[in-house]
C-alpha cells in the first residue's frame, strides 16, 4: 500500500481541431501519406536512433504500424486506416489522404464543423448510391472469360508499391504469378468442393524476382538425408500419414496425474516400443510419406527411412490446414492406437524445387489442385517483405472481387469523376433550368440537414476539392494534372512541359488508360474549378482501362474516410489520461 | 455545526465528507446515520475547479486523529462545482452535441457522448464533484440514460438555491447555510407531496403509450422513435435513425410469447453475449443475425447442413488422473501400453455413443484433449472449445438444456444435455471467425443477435455501450413506476412544520434528545434520511425493498451495500415504530412516452407554476417555482446558434398554448417524431432532487490520510 501514488489529473483539451499544433501535425501526416501515394510515390525509411532494422516502405499498413504518432487525433486516424486495410488490403493510403484533406477543407471553411460533417455524410451517401447504380460511369464489371481484368487489378496493386523495387517486366511477371495462384485456388466446376483453396506464400531471399513462380501443391523444407533422386524415384500417387501429436517419445498424457513406476518398467522404452509398433504398421500399410506437425523420434525416423519412407517433421501449425486440404489425410492425434485406414491421404508425387540456394520438397497434389504455393523471390529482405505484403493484398482484392464482381477505374479517374458528379448534383440546386427532380434533391438536402444553402454549397465544394486533391496527389514533383470536361477523367502530364504547347499534344492517355488524347477533348487543370457538367460514361468499350481498383475496398475506404473525418470534426474535447 | 468523532455518528446531525488526499486512493466518505460509504471519482481538470471555492478551514473544526484538515463547504462551492460540470457537459447536449475522445497512455481510445463516462474519464478530484458523479452513475445504471440532463438540472437547481438564499440573506441576515439546509429538507417532502401527485394526475395523461396490443405496426414505429430519441443523445446524428431502426428490429424480431419485460431483462442481462463488435467497417454495416454467435472459433469443423444436435459439456471428455488423489502405478511396459490403449478406446466409445445420439456439435467450456478432437473429427463432429461461461449459460438458457458436468453419470446423457439446433456454421465477422448457431423455435421465441460495426475501436465501443443502455432504458420504460403513499400525515406535518418557520431543531438541538422525545418521528426521519441515500436512487427504489412484489424495480447493479443496509434499516424502523406501509400504487403506467425536445420539462414547468398559484403554503410555493425554473434549463440547452433564446421562447409559448386539454401532446418541434420515456425522466428528476438535497446538507469536508475508505466500500459489496 505504501507504493500507492496519487493519480495525475487528466489533461482536457477543448475543441482540438482549432489548435494550430494539431493542424500542423495533421498537415505533416497528410504530406507523409500523400507523398507515398501511387506508383510515383516516394519511399519512407523508418529506423530508430539506437540502431536496429531500417524499414523501407510506402505501404500504409506497414508505415502506420511502424511510426509513433503523438496526438490522439492522429492515432485515431491511423487506427481507422489500419482497420480498413486489415479487412480489405487495398486503398489504405487513399483513406488516410482523403481523411486528411477533408479535415483541412473543413478547417478552412467558415462553416460550423457539425454542418460540414452532415454535408460530408450526405455526399458520401450520394457517392455510394451512384457507385451502386448500373449506369455508373466509373465502374466496370469484371469479366471472368479472360484473366485480363484480374491481371489489371493485381497489376495496379503491385505497381502502386514502389518499395517492391520491381521493373515493369518484373512487376508484370509477379502479377501474373499472383493471378495464377488465385486461379489455382478456385475449385473446378465438376467437384463438390465449394471452398476456395489456399495459396501459401513462400518468400525466398536472394534470387531475382523473375524467378518467382507458382506451383500446384505444397513446398516443405527438405528432410535431412533425403536425396533428390530418391524423392523423385518414389513414383506417383503415394500414401501419406499425417500426425498432429509429437512422435518424439514423450508420454502423451503426461502431467495428467501422478505416475509411479515400479519394477522393470522403463517409460521411455515403453513409449519407443509403441512408436516402433506404429512404424511397423505404417510400413505394412504401404505409407510412403510420414508428415508430422511436431518432432519425430530419431530412432523411428531411422527405422522408417530404412523401409524407404520419407519423413517430414516440424511442419508447423500454419502448414497443417493446407496439407489436410491437399492430401485429404486426417491428422492423427495418438500413437498408442493403430492408425485407421481412413486417416491416410494421398500425394500425387514428390519432387525437389530449387530456388536460389534453397532446396525444398515439393508435394504435388493428386488431381484437384486445391492448394498452391506462390514462391516469391527478391534480392533483399526489405523489398521481399514489401513484395509479400503487396501480393497478400492483391490476393485479398481478388477474393473480394468474387463477392462483388466489379472494379473501379484507377489512376485517379474515379475520384475526378465522382467530384464532377457531386459538383453537378450540387449546382443543380441554384440553376432552375435543370430537371426538377435533381433540383428537389438538392433543396431537400438543405431542409433535411437544417443548414443554409450557402453552407451546403461551401461544404460540398470542400468535399469535391478533397476528392480532387487525392487524385492530384498521385502526381509528384508539382506535375500538372488535367481533367477533361466530358467524362471527367484525370490526365497526367509529363514533367516540366515546355511553354506554349497545347495540352492535346502533351497528354497521351488518361490515368486509367481507357481514353486516349483526341483533338475534340477539352481540358482544365485539376483543382482550378470548372463549370459543372454531368460526367458522361464511356461510350466505346473498345479501349479497356489499364488500371483498375478494387470496388469493395474503395467504397469502404470512402465511407471510412468520411466517417473518421466526421468523428474528428465532431470532437469537442480530448481527454488524456496521463497515468 | 458540531463535528463528531466518527464513532459517535448516532448523534451527528450534520453530514461531513471524509476525503483522502495523500494516500492516493482519493476516496471520500459521507458520514451520517449508520455507516454509509460511497466512492467518488476523481479530479476536475486543472483550471476548472479546485478547492478554491471552499472557505478557509476554521481552526475549531480541526479534529484529532487522522482527520488532518476540515474545510467548510458553502453553497458557493457547490454551485461552482456544479457549473464547472455543466460547462463541460453542455457542449455535448442534444442532437447537435459533439463527441469526446478519451485516450490513455496505453493507446486505448474511447469515444463517447455519454455524460457519465465522460465525467468519469476526467478523474475528478473535488469531493463534491465526485459525490455528484456518484449519484449520476447510480442513476445511469438503472435507467441507462439522462446523465447530461442530470448535470444540467443539478446546476440549475443549485443556482436556484443560491438566488433564494441571497434573497433570504437580504431579509433575514447571514443565515445562508441554514436556509440552504432547510431547502434541502423541504425538497424531499416536495417530491412526495407535490411531484408525485402532479406526475400522476397532470403530466401522465398527456403521455402516449408505447406498445398497443391491437396495432403492432404502431408499436413498432413507436419503439423505433423512442430508440431514435435515445440515440440522438448518444451517437453522431446521421447514425441515429439507422441504429434506432436496428435496435427496434432486434427487439421485435424475437417474436416471442414471452412477456416484453422478461425479454428485455434477458437482453439486458446477457447483452455482452448478444452482440459482436466488428472494427474496420463503417457503422452503417451493422446488422442483425438470426440465432446466436459464440465468440470462439471451431477447434474442429465438419460442415453439416440442416438441423443437428448439440451437446454442452463443462468437463474434459478424456478421463484424467489430475485433480484426484489416485496414483497410477505401472509395473511393466505392458501395463503402460494397455493404459494408453484404454484411454484411447474410452474416448472413442464416448464419441461413438454421442454420434448415436446424432450429436454433431460439442460445445465445451474447457479445453478438450487432442485425442477427443481427433475422434470427433473422425465422426464428423464439430467441436468448439473454451466457450465463455456466460455465453454457454446463455446458450443453455435459450436451448433449454443443462451442461454435462459429471462424467460419472456418463451413461445418463439424454435430452437434458442435447439441444436441437437448426444450423451451425462458421461466420466471419471482421477479422475473426466465430460459431453461428440457430435455435429451433419450439420454445416460443427466436433468438437474434447484433453485429455492431465501427471504423475504429473507440467508435465501435460507443455503439455497443449505446445499444446496451438503450435496452436498459427500454426495460425501465416498460416497467411501471410504483408509488408509495406512506407517512402521509407525517410528511405533511413536516412540510407544515418547515412552512411555519419552525427551525429551532435545525439550529443545533441535539438530535438524540429530539428523537427520544418523539419516537414516531424517529422512524420517519430514518426513512427520509435513507432517501438521501448515497446511491441516488429514487425513494420508491428503496421503499420497494420492503415489498417482495416490487423488488424488480431495483436492478441488481444498484443493490449496493447502502441499498441493503437501508432496506434493513427501514424494515427495522418500521416494525419498531409500528407504522404500516401503504400498498404501492402505479404512478406511471408501463411504456409511457412523451415527445422529445423538452415536452416533459415544459409540461411539468407549466403544472408546477399552476400548483404554486393554488397552494397555500409559502414554502411549497417557493419550491414549486424554484424547481419549475430549474427544469427549463434542459430544453433551453437544446437550441443553439444565434437565435437560440428566441427560438426557445417561441417553442415554449406555442407549447403552453397547446397544453390546455388532457390530450397527449404533439411533437415539441415540428418534424421531430422521436420519443422519450416518462419513467426515465421522472426518475431523473427524483435522483437530481435527492442529490441536491444531499449536497445541501453537507457541511464540511474532512481530509483524511487513512486507507480504509476503499476497502470497506468493496468488502460491503454483495
Amino acid at each position: 500500500m505504501s507504493r500507492l501514488s496519487k493519480k495525475q489529473p487528466s489533461l482536457c483539451t477543448a475543441a482540438p481541431l482549432t489548435d494550430s499544433e494539431v493542424s500542423r501535425k495533421l498537415a505533416l501526416l497528410h504530406r507523409i501519406l500523400s507523398s507515398c501515394f501511387g506508383p510515383c510515390g516516394r519511399l519512407k525509411q523508418i529506423h530508430n536512433a539506437v540502431g536496429g532494422r531500417v524499414l523501407t516502405t510506402s505501404t500504409s499498413s506497414v508505415l502506420l504500424k511502424a511510426v509513433q504518432l503523438s496526438h490522439p487525433v492522429l492515432k485515431l486516424l491511423a487506427a481507422a486506416v489500419l482497420n480498413h486495410t486489415s479487412r480489405f488490403g487495398d486503398c489504405g493510403l487513399f483513406t488516410g489522404v482523403l481523411c486528411c484533406t477533408l479535415l483541412e477543407e473543413a478547417h478552412r471553411l467558415t462553416v460550423e464543423p457539425a454542418v460540414v460533417a452532415d454535408v460530408y455524410r450526405r455526399l458520401v451517401g450520394q457517392c455510394g448510391t451512384y457507385l451502386a447504380q448500373e449506369d455508373c460511369g466509373c465502374k466496370v464489371a469484371v469479366e471472368f472469360d479472360s484473366s485480363r481484368d484480374l491481371l489489371t487489378l493485381v497489376r495496379a496493386v503491385v505497381r502502386s508499391k514502389p518499395a517492391c523495387m520491381l521493373t515493369q517486366a518484373e512487376a508484370e511477371h509477379v502479377a501474373l504469378q499472383v493471378v495464377r495462384a488465385f486461379l489455382l485456388a478456385v475449385p473446378p466446376s465438376d467437384t463438390s468442393r465449394i471452398r476456395l483453396g489456399t495459396a501459401v506464400i513462400c518468400p525466398v531471399e536472394g534470387p531475382p524476382p523473375r524467378t518467382s513462380t507458382t506451383l500446384a501443391g505444397l513446398l516443405i523444407d527438405m528432410p535431412e538425408q533425403l536425396r533428390a533422386e530418391d524423392a523423385e524415384a518414389l513414383g506417383a500417387d503415394l500414401r501419406v500419414a499425417l500426425f498432429s501429436t509429437s512422435l518424439a517419445g514423450d508420454l502423451p498424457n503426461e502431467g495428467d496425474g501422478p505416475l509411479e513406476v515400479l519394477g522393470e518398467a522403463v517409460v521411455e522404452e515403453a513409449v519407443l516400443e509403441q512408436l516402433l509398433k506404429l512404424g511397423e504398421q505404417l510400413v505394412v500399410d504401404g505409407v510412403r510419406l510420414l508428415a508430422c506437425q511436431k518432432v519425430v523420434h530419431p530412432v523411428l525416423q531411422h527405422f522408417l527411412r530404412g523401409h524407404g519412407l520419407v519423413v517430414a517433421e516440424r511442419l508447423g501449425l500454419a502448414l497443417m490446414e493446407p496439407f489436410v486440404q491437399m492430401t485429404g489425410a486426417q491428422p492423427v492425434a495418438t500413437f498408442q492406437a493403430p492408425v485407421p485406414a481412413s486417416c491416410y491421404g494421398r500425394v500425387g508425387g514428390l519432387g525437389v524445387h530449387c530456388c536460389g540456394s534453397r532446396e525444398m520438397l515439393h508435394l504435388r497434389p493428386t488431381v484437384d489442385p486445391a492448394v498452391c504455393t506462390l514462391v516469391l523471390c527478391h534480392r533483399n529482405e526489405t523489398s521481399l517483405d514489401e513484395l509479400k505484403v503487396a501480393c497478400q493484398n492483391a490476393e485479398q482484392v481478388l477474393r473480394q472481387m468474387l463477392k462483388e464482381p466489379f472494379a473501379l477505374l484507377g489512376g485517379g479517374c474515379t475520384e475526378t469523376h465522382l467530384s464532377a458528379y457531386i459538383r453537378h448534383k450540387r449546382m443543380s440546386y441554384i440553376i432552375p433550368s435543370l430537371p426538377t427532380q435533381s433540383k428537389s434533391d438538392a433543396s431537400q438536402a438543405t431542409s433535411e440537414l437544417g443548414c443554409s444553402s450557402s453552407d451546403y454549397l461551401l461544404a460540398a465544394e470542400g468535399f469535391c476539392r478533397s476528392l480532387e486533391a487525392v487524385a492530384r496527389s498521385l502526381e509528384t514533383d508539382a506535375r500538372l494534372s488535367l481533367m477533361d470536361l466530358c467524362h471527367a477523367h484525370r490526365w497526367p502530364t509529363p514533367a516540366g512541359p515546355p511553354a506554349g504547347i497545347p495540352w492535346a499534344e502533351l497528354v497521351r492517355s488518361c490515368g486509367c488508360g481507357s481514353m486516349s488524347s483526341r483533338p475534340d477533348v477539352e481540358w482544365v487543370p485539376l483543382g482550378t474549378g470548372h463549370e459543372p457538367f454531368s460526367p458522361a460514361p464511356l461510350a466505346d468499350t473498345a479501349s479497356q482501362p489499364h488500371v483498375l481498383d478494387s470496388f469493395p475496398a474503395k467504397l469502404n475506404a470512402l465511407q471510412v474516410a468520411v466517417e473518421t473525418a466526421n468523428l474528428i470534426l465532431d470532437l469537442k474535447y480530448v481527454i488524456e489520461d496521463k497515468n | 455545526m458540531r463535528i463528531m468523532h466518527p464513532d459517535s455518528t448516532k448523534t451527528m446531525r450534520t453530514f461531513c465528507m471524509f476525503y483522502g488526499t495523500r494516500n492516493g486512493t482519493g476516496n471520500a466518505q459521507l458520514l451520517g446515520y449508520g455507516r454509509k460509504h460511497f466512492r467518488f471519482c476523481r479530479r476536475l481538470p486543472p483550471g476548472i475547479t479546485g478547492f478554491g471555492g471552499c472557505e478557509a478551514p476554521s481552526p475549531h473544526t480541526r479534529a484529532a486523529g487522522d482527520m488532518s484538515e476540515t474545510r467548510q463547504v458553502g453553497l458557493g462551492t457547490l454551485l461552482q462545482v456544479a457549473e464547472a460540470l455543466e460547462v463541460i457537459v453542455c457542449r455535448c447536449v442534444g442532437p447537435r452535441g459533439g463527441q469526446v475522445m478519451f485516450t490513455k497512455d496505453t493507446g486505448e481510445v474511447l469515444i463517447t457522448r455519454h455524460g457519465s463516462r465522460m465525467l468519469t474519464a476526467l478523474l475528478l478530484d473535488h469531493p463534491i464533484a465526485r459525490a455528484s458523479l456518484d449519484c449520476l452513475s447510480a442513476h445511469c445504471n438503472t435507467t441507462g440514460d439522462g446523465a447530461k440532463s442530470f448535470v444540467l438540472l443539478l446546476a440549475a437547481l443549485l443556482r436556484g438555491v443560491g438566488v433564494t438564499c441571497q434573497r433570504q440573506e437580504a431579509e433575514a441576515g447571514p443565515r445562508r447555510q441554514l436556509a440552504a439546509r432547510r431547502m434541502s429538507r423541504c425538497l424531499l417532502s416536495f417530491q412526495e407531496e407535490v411531484l408525485d401527485c402532479l406526475m400522476r394526475d397532470r403530466v401522465a395523461p398527456h403521455a402516449t403509450s408505447l406498445l398497443s396490443h391491437d396495432n403492432p405496426a404502431q408499436s413498432r414505429a413507436r419503439v423505433g422513435q423512442l430508440m431514435e430519441g435515445f440515440f440522438h443523445g448518444r451517437v453522431t446524428g446521421a447514425q441515429c435513425k439507422y441504429l434506432a431502426q436496428i435496435a427496434s428490429d432486434f427487439f421485435f424480431r424475437w417474436s416471442c410469447q414471452l412477456d416484453k419485460c422478461e425479454l428485455l431483462r434477458l437482453i439486458c442481462d446477457h447483452f455482452l453475449a448478444f452482440h459482436t463488435a466488428v472494427t474496420g467497417l463503417p457503422v452503417g454495416r451493422s446488422h442483425i443475425l438470426e440465432g446466436l454467435v459464440l465468440h470462439k472459433d471451431f477447434a474442429v469443423y465438419c460442415p453439416k447442413d440442416g438441423p443437428l444436435n448439440a451437446l454442452v459439456v463443462s468437463v474434459p471428455l478424456q478421463p484424467s488422473l489430475e485433480g484426484t488423489d489416485e496414483t497410477l502405478i505401472v509395473t511393466s511396459n505392458l501395463q503402460l501400453h494397455s493404459f494408453g490403449g484404454w484411454i484411447g478406446s474410452y474416448v472413442e466409445q464416448i464419441i461413438t455413443s454421442l454420434n448415436d445420439l446424432q450429436v454433431k456439435l460439442i460445445l465445451s467450456t474447457v479445453k478438450q484433449s487432442d485425442l477427443v478432437l481427433y475422434q470427433a473429427r473422425r465422426k464428423d463432429m464439430s467441436v468448439v472449445e473454451c466457450v465463455g461461461q456466460a455465453e454457454l449459460s446463455l446458450f443453455c438458457l435459450l436451448a433449454g438444456v443443462s451442461p454435462l458436468s459429471d462424467l460419472g453419470t456418463w451413461k445418463g446423457v439424454d435430452g437434458r444435455h442435447v439441444a436441437a439446433m437448426t444450423f451451425c456454421r462458421p461466420v466471419v465477422l471482421g477479422s475473426h471467425r466465430y460459431v453461428h448457431v440457430g435455435f429451433s423455435e419450439q420454445r416460443g421465441f427466436s433468438p437474434h443477435c447484433l453485429v455492431l460495426c465501427g471504423p475504429v475501436p473507440g467508435l465501435t465501443d460507443q455503439c455497443v455501450s449505446a445499444f446496451g443502455d438503450a435496452f436498459k432504458m427500454l426495460r425501465r420504460t416498460s416497467e411501471p413506476v410504483r408509488w408509495r403513499r406512506c407517512h402521509n400525515a407525517e410528511a405533511t406535518g413536516e412540510m407544515q412544520a418547515v412552512c411555519s418557520g419552525d427551525i429551532t431543531d435545525l439550529q443545533g438541538e441535539p438530535d438524540s434528545q429530539r428523537n427520544d422525545n418523539r419516537p414516531d418521528v424517529d422512524v420517519k426521519h430514518r426513512v427520509s434520511e435513507s432517501e438521501k441515500a448515497p446511491t441516488g436512487l429514487p425513494s420508491q427504489g428503496h421503499s420497494c425493498k420492503t415489498k417482495t412484489e416490487s423488488m424488480d424495480l431495483v436492478s441488481p447493479q444498484n443493490c449496493s451495500s447502502e441499498g441493503h443496509a437501508f432496506g434493513r434499516n427501514i424494515e427495522k424502523g418500521i416494525t419498531a415504530g409500528d407504522v404500516t406501509v401503504a400498498h404501492s400504487e402505479i404512478l406511471i403506467k408501463p411504456g409511457t412516452v412523451l415527445p422529445v425536445g423538452g415536452a416533459f420539462e415544459l409540461l411539468l414547468h407549466h403544472y408546477l407554476l399552476r400548483h404554486s398559484l393554488e397552494s397555500s403554503c409559502p414554502q411549497t410555493k417557493a419550491t414549486c417555482k424554484w424547481v419549475a425554473e430549474a427544469l427549463l434549463n434542459v430544453p433551453r440547452r437544446l437550441y443553439f446558434g444565434r437565435h437560440a433564446h428566441r427560438q426557445f421562447l417561441q417553442v415554449h409559448a406555442r407549447f403552453v398554448r397547446g397544453v390546455r386539454t388532457r390530450e397527449p401532446v404533439g411533437p415539441v418541434i415540428d418534424g421531430q417524431e422521436a420519443l422519450e420515456s416518462l419513467a426515465c425522466k421522472y426518475e431523473l428528476l427524483a435522483s437530481v432532487l435527492q442529490c441536491v438535497a444531499r449536497l445541501l446538507s453537507v457541511d464540511a469536508v474532512i481530509c483524511t490520510t487513512t486507507l480504509g475508505l476503499t476497502a470497506k466500500d468493496e468488502e460491503d459489496d454483495p
